[in-house]
């Protein structure tokens, strides 16, 4: 089915050059992946190529293409690396479905993401032709055995010679095919070359002039060559923007949200997702006087955190699942002393190491409840990118005011996703004052608790008069240890009342869609994007759908049960573990759900139902759709 | 080598680093002021807007700030002067902080002697200290504005405590090396007080030599490299960046309990080849260069031996001090770079 | 003590004396005879004598018998979980350096469950004073054998005796790079405690003092003879070290060490008939690791700009 253009060879029949003037397909959005062997750069290539569609004025998500091991045989169903670019006429809030144009550096890649499914069927594939025809001839043998798999799809192979082609202006290709790639890209898209250029010169900063010349010179080559042989043009939209953007991935919006929030403390330990929050940090703190204390572990990390907390500025960690489960420990001493506390999590998928690069909401019931005893603490989530960067500044705040651990539940989905946001106007007032060291006043404790909301004034270290132990014990409102069964239950009862206070401050989340309907679709975190635009699609077919994405999950935003009762079926969505209903021996009753359906139906006592996935991707649109097509007893759910 | 293009940067560079400890205190006495208005007028005026700031975009739609305000409780407030006092205070110091590395520049303007020039800076100085004062005396409902109101326009270098004195940033001056009141600079060498001129020619060949005191570094020096040494001593200090031909010498009071021990020089040009440089004589410059040559030899091994002649001195101090000097480099070079205090 | 960080401590700096009695807190709890009673006298005889500002000044624990400390000494005090003093310690020295801060750990806490904290914290040279109250066993959970047990010792864990030799936590401290202050003591011996313990303070770097403390309950024999026979007891004596009359009148073997010799120190450390008192290691010149990090302090305004900056790195 597969048909096979080499364009390059003007003899081999199917000559683009012949037919004319290119064909131009106008289309409201377009996704592109750009696989390579790790180390060839198509993910710089892609990252340039999102970045300039965001400055023409594209809706763009652009996300990572993982290679699975670190130092994978090149060539190698493994190894593909690169990636994905989704731009859009109007904002783009997720990665799409399947791609409907990809650019391989070889075969092996292009077959990786072949196999698991992520190429649309009518796709065009512009693929490195140098492994058909190479001396080795274990290579040409798997080439013709990928082409061969490959003959079953329905892709348009357009055979580039990249190789050939770049080492008419450098000596080793592998160093620069990847601009050559963007030239193309350019020309496809028609992207601005200049400011295109200017985005190379940019990224290639560091290195020399003479590298920044060739790699120029490359993509005007593959510009170029790609005017000159190629048949199509695919044209999305433009619409310049209207108001200043910024540009970059969830693990540095984070990062930069915690600058902006006035916190200059992170203790952290290397864990994935996670740990490119404290890149940035490492290099952009120091220049706001925060530092980056790499600790030993991960207990090391939240404990240092707690303590510098407690002696005033609140602190932060970041980790992941497996982390968050050795901190477990000291997320309860930091919710028994009311030491403010503000946790970045990362998720990933689990249990145990699991998919340590891969996405999934694996978290959220270990963050509610890691800890033995009560442990009441509040957890939001952000769902894009740009409140990945303003959640932070929320939740030191909260941390604060309501001296507790304040939980940000991000994933490798938004960590690794690149999408563009209006810029933030930074206020001074996002910024985290300095503790009042003033002389305690006659009679504060250091756990004065207004019985009415269990809130109280933190006395921070060189207060004098203030001297008092902290202790993650039984305590009294002088922190004095107490075992008594009249401390221990008001001890419990105020820093649980914390959260039906700020449960008070918050309003109900918006509805996406009518405000009744045969459906409500219950989601939380990253998959905003990709629930949303299922809704708008499964909704232009006539479905009475609808959507409700939560913030907070931990006190639940109010509202919700006389929210869901307007829908004749409530359902959850999420990436993580629930048993199908289908599955042998899976009853009504042990049915295990996915994790915001576990705890909807606790706390509101409603019949919620869930789709989720654990396949470590992000959801695609076209999934969901299917799966509320499902729900509503239309079509059949794979 | 000192060239005037050079030694200012060079001088201004040296001095970044004691100058942190001072900013970062400013800044953290910003920060807590900042910190002391905001809780007080978020508590006053029941007014959300603060709140809703603080909270962020995020929060928008969200969460109720007004709710969020009025369940918080309010926080403690302070009546109307003492909160008046510390807006002024935490005015002066944002202001001060603003300025940065300017507080410790001291350029003596002309028909100035130094002496203004550095009093002129010491009380910027001091209305940080004054208006720090202030502060600390207005949040424990402690001020009274007819005896403490004028701390936050003056407060002068005499009345700083020990602790201020300590705190206080390295003052880099730039005057003429002819200057008559240089000697008058010894009212300022207190707690770890530094103090580093950059002198314009015409300078006397030792215009820092009657500073030796046993406690008081001294550094009179071509080299700017030499400063991080003196800016890391532990106590008050002077040092002068020379032109070429001026004596060079340092006087470091770790070195030892007798000045001879403390004093390395370098380099003493001959007094006899001294002229008269503004109001400073020939011999008052002699003077000075005697008793430098004076106070770096070690009395003979006998009892009270004859009081070496200034030229008999020359010769000993050139072959022996070399040595000193190497050693005192070598410490110097083994140093930990850590910025004082 | 570092220099106050904030011109409002600078202006309101007293000459205020504070007496020895300023410095207790609550009433100890420990059994009669524990060794903990004599140590907590000579942190505060310490404490008075170097008139460590109260309101400045944190003592962190973990979780043992030794870690209620913090509630009998008069500062400000964070008995934490156990094994995790040192991380707690480390994150309050960072965060504010100007803090005077204090250690306390037992055997269990220090040398088993925080064993790799105890590592670090050696490693990154925090200055703080980090104090091993070590009585070779688990005394608040009741008898179960601590890595510091010597072998043969019965426990409620070990009904036999402990199966494995005592790990020497001397050694270990002294294996570890940028150990900048190793010493021991033993809360029999009062005067020296005292000593050794403003040595210690007065070193700039975490400064690690083992203090053997006899525990009346369940290990009363181990240390019964050091204390009965003073010969069994060998000074380590140095000027740069520690000097006590008393204690150099009472134990007639002295070894001259010099602290700065970092090889025999470890010599000396070495497990032997001898229990040897003193300052093993003192490097004065390692650098502390909150002034290798910490930054100056930046005003709202300043980080706003900076931030301004980071924005326009990632315009589009």
């Amino acid at each position: 089915m597969t048909s096979i253009t080499e364009a390059s060879r003007p003899d081999a029949g199917n000559d683009p050059r012949a037919t004319g003037t290119p064909r131009s397909m106008k289309t409201p959005e377009h996704v592109v992946e750009i696989v390579s062997d790790s180390g060839e750069g198509a993910q710089k290539c892609g990252q340039i190529f999102g970045a300039v569609s965001a400055m023409m004025g594209n809706g763009v998500w652009t996300v990572e293409i993982i290679p699975a091991e670190i130092q994978p045989p090149p060539r190698s169903i493994g190894s593909a690396s690169g990636n994905r670019v989704r731009i859009g006429a109007g904002p783009v809030t997720n990665w799409g479905d399947r791609a409907n144009l990809v650019v391989a550096f070889n075969e092996q890649a292009l077959l990786a993401r072949h196999r698991l499914d992520a190429i649309a069927d009518d796709a065009i594939v512009l693929l490195e032709e140098m492994w058909a025809d190479h001396d080795d001839e274990s290579i040409r043998a798997e080439w013709s055995a990928a082409m061969e798999e490959l003959s079953a799809a329905t892709y348009r192979i357009v055979r580039v010679p990249m190789e050939e082609r770049c080492l008419t202006v450098v000596d080793d290709a592998r160093k620069g095919k990847n601009m050559f790639v963007l030239g193309m890209l350019a020309t496809i898209y028609a992207r601005d070359a200049e400011r295109t250029k200017d985005r190379i010169d940019q990224a290639l900063h560091k290195k020399s002039d003479d590298v920044r010349r060739s790699n120029r010179a490359l993509f005007d080559l593959g510009a170029a060559w790609a005017e000159e042989h190629l048949d199509f043009r695919v044209d999305v939209p433009t619409a310049p923007n209207d108001r200043p953007m910024v540009v970059m991935n969830g693990n540095q919006a984070l990062g930069m949200g915690a600058i902006a929030s006035g916190m200059d403390f992170l203790a952290m330990y290397p864990i994935t997702p996670a740990t490119s929050v404290s890149h940035y940090l490492a290099e952009a703190f120091p220049r706001v006087g925060g530092i980056v204390h790499q600790a030993e572990d991960e207990i090391a990390a939240v404990v240092a955190a707690i303590g510098a907390s407690y002696a005033g500025k609140t602190a932060f960690t970041v980790t992941s699942g497996p982390g968050l489960a050795l901190k477990t420990e000291a997320l309860g001493l930091a919710v028994m002393t009311e030491t403010p506390l503000v946790v970045i999590d990362v998720q990933r998928g689990g249990p145990s190491t699991g998919l340590p690069t891969k996405v999934e909401q694996s978290d959220l019931l270990a963050a509610l409840f890691g800890q033995p005893g009560d442990t009441p603490k509040i957890v939001l989530a952000p769902a894009t990118i740009e409140e990945c960067f303003h959640c932070v500044v929320t939740a030191r705040q909260i941390a604060e005011a309501f001296r507790t651990v304040v939980f940000v539940l991000s994933d490798a989905n938004l960590a690794t996703g690149v999408q563009p946001f209006p810029r933030p106007t930074p206020d001074p007032r996002w910024v985290a004052t300095l503790p009042d060291q003033r002389p305690v006043e006659e009679g504060a404790k250091p756990y004065g608790w207004d019985e009415r909301t269990g809130l109280s004034r933190r006395i921070v270290p060189g207060r004098p008069g203030g001297a008092y132990t902290t202790t993650g014990l039984a305590h009294d409102d002088e922190s004095k240890i107490d075992y008594s069964p009249a401390v221990n239950e008001k001890g419990c009862r105020m820093r649980s009342r914390k959260l039906a206070v700020f449960q008070q401050t918050l309003n109900p989340p918006p509805i996406h869609g009518d405000d009744e309907g045969d459906l409500l679709v219950v989601g939380w975190g990253s998959t905003k994007g990709a629930i949303e635009e299922a809704v708008d699609r499964a909704r232009a077919d006539g479905r009475r759908v609808s959507s409700t994405h939560l913030t907070f999950l931990s006190p639940l935003e109010p509202g919700l049960k006389e929210m869901f009762a307007r829908f004749e079926k409530v359902m959850t969505v999420e990436i993580n573990y629930s048993d199908r209903r289908a599955d042998p021996f899976v009853t009504e009753e042990n049915r295990r759900r996915g994790q915001l359906c576990w705890l909807l139906r606790a706390q509101l006592l409603v019949d919620v139902d869930c789709w989720t996935r654990v396949h470590g991707q992000p959801l695609a649109p076209g999934r969901i759709v299917e799966a509320i097509e499902d729900r509503l007893g239309i079509g059949a759910e794979s | 080598m000192r060239s005037d293009d050079d030694a200012i940067p060079r001088a201004e560079k040296a001095i970044q680093g004691p100058m942190r400890a001072f900013r970062s205190a400013l800044a953290t006495t910003v920060e807590e002021l900042r910190g002391i208005v905001a809780a007080h007028h978020a508590a006053v005026s029941g007014d959300a807007e603060d709140e809703r700031a603080e909270l962020g975009p995020f929060a928008s739609g969200r969460i109720d700030a007004d709710r969020f305000s009025a369940l918080l409780g309010a926080s403690e407030t302070l009546d109307d002067q003492s909160i008046g006092a510390i807006e002024a205070a935490h005015a002066v110091l944002a202001e001060s902080s603003r300025r940065g590395t300017d507080l410790a520049r001291v350029d003596v303007r002309a028909g100035e002697d130094v002496c203004a020039a550095v009093r002129r800076a010491t009380s910027e100085i001091g209305r940080t200290f004054g208006a720090a004062r202030v502060a600390g005396l207005a949040r424990s409902h402690r001020y009274v504005a007819r005896d403490h109101a004028r701390m936050l326009e003056r407060f002068d270098h005499a009345s700083w405590n020990d602790a201020e004195r300590a705190l206080a940033p390295p003052l880099l001056v730039v005057a003429d090396g002819a200057d008559p009141q240089l000697e008058g600079l010894a009212t300022y060498l207190d707690g770890r007080q530094k103090l580093v001129l950059v002198l314009r020619d015409p300078t006397p060949p030792a215009p820092l030599a009657r500073f030796v005191t046993p406690g008081t570094f001294v550094l009179q020096t071509g080299d700017a490299d030499l400063l991080d040494r003196f800016l890391a001593f532990d106590g008050p200090g002077v040092a002068a960046l020379v032109p070429d031909g001026a004596a060079r010498f340092a006087h470091d009071p770790s070195l030892g309990a007798r000045v001879w021990e403390r004093l390395v020089v370098e380099h003493l040009p001959d007094p006899a080849t001294t002229r008269r440089v503004g109001s400073r004589s020939a011999w008052q410059q002699a003077e000075d260069l005697r008793l430098l040559a004076d106070l770096a030899t070690p009395p003979p091994a006998g009892a009270a031996a004859p009081a070496p002649t200034p030229a008999a001195a020359a010769a000993p101090a050139a072959a022996e001090p070399i040595d000193r000097l190497a050693t005192w480099l070598l410490r110097h070079a083994e140093l930990e770079t850590e910025p004082a205090g | 003590m570092s220099d106050p960080c904030s011109l409002l401590t600078c202006g309101e700096a007293t000459d205020r004396q504070v007496a020895l009695e300023e410095y207790t807190g609550g009433l100890p709890r420990w059994c009669p005879g524990c060794g903990d009673h004599a140590i907590l006298s000579g942190v505060q005889r310490m404490l008075e004598s170097e008139q460590v500002v109260p309101e400045r000044t944190v003592f962190v624990s973990g979780i043992g018998c030794s870690s209620r400390f913090p509630h009998y000494v008069k500062t400000y005090g964070f008995h934490g979980i156990h094994g995790r003093a040192l991380p707690l310690a480390t994150g309050i020295k960072l965060s504010r350096p100007e803090l005077d801060v204090f250690a306390v750990m037992g055997d269990g806490d220090c040398c088993s469950i925080g064993a790799g904290h105890w590592i670090h914290a050696l490693r990154y040279n925090v200055d703080m004073v980090a104090l091993l109250l070590d009585n070779n066993i688990y005394g608040l959970t009741k008898n179960q054998s601590s890595p510091t047990t010597p072998q043969g010792h019965p426990s409620n864990t070990a009904p036999d005796g402990a199966w494995l030799p005592a790990l020497n936590p001397l050694t270990v401290t002294l294996g570890v790079t940028n150990a900048s202050f190793v010493a021991q003591t033993a809360d029999w011996a009062p005067s020296h405690l005292y000593e050794t313990l403003r040595a210690a303070h007065r070193h700039r770097g975490f400064s690690f003092v083992r203090i053997l403390q006899r525990c009346p309950v369940f290990t009363p024999g181990i240390f019964m003879e050091a204390v009965r026979k003073p010969e069994r007891i060998e000074l380590l004596v140095h000027d740069d070290g520690v000097r006590d009359e008393a204690a150099e009148e009472l134990y007639e073997h002295h070894v001259a060490h010099d602290p700065s010799d970092l090889n025999e120190a470890r010599r000396l450390a070495e497990t032997s008939e001898h229990i040897r008192l003193g300052v093993f290691h003192r490097d004065p010149s390692r650098p502390t690791y909150e002034t290798t990090r910490r930054l100056p302090v930046f005003t709202a305004e300043e980080r706003i700009a900076v931030l301004t900056r980071e924005l326009d790195r990632h315009a589009v």
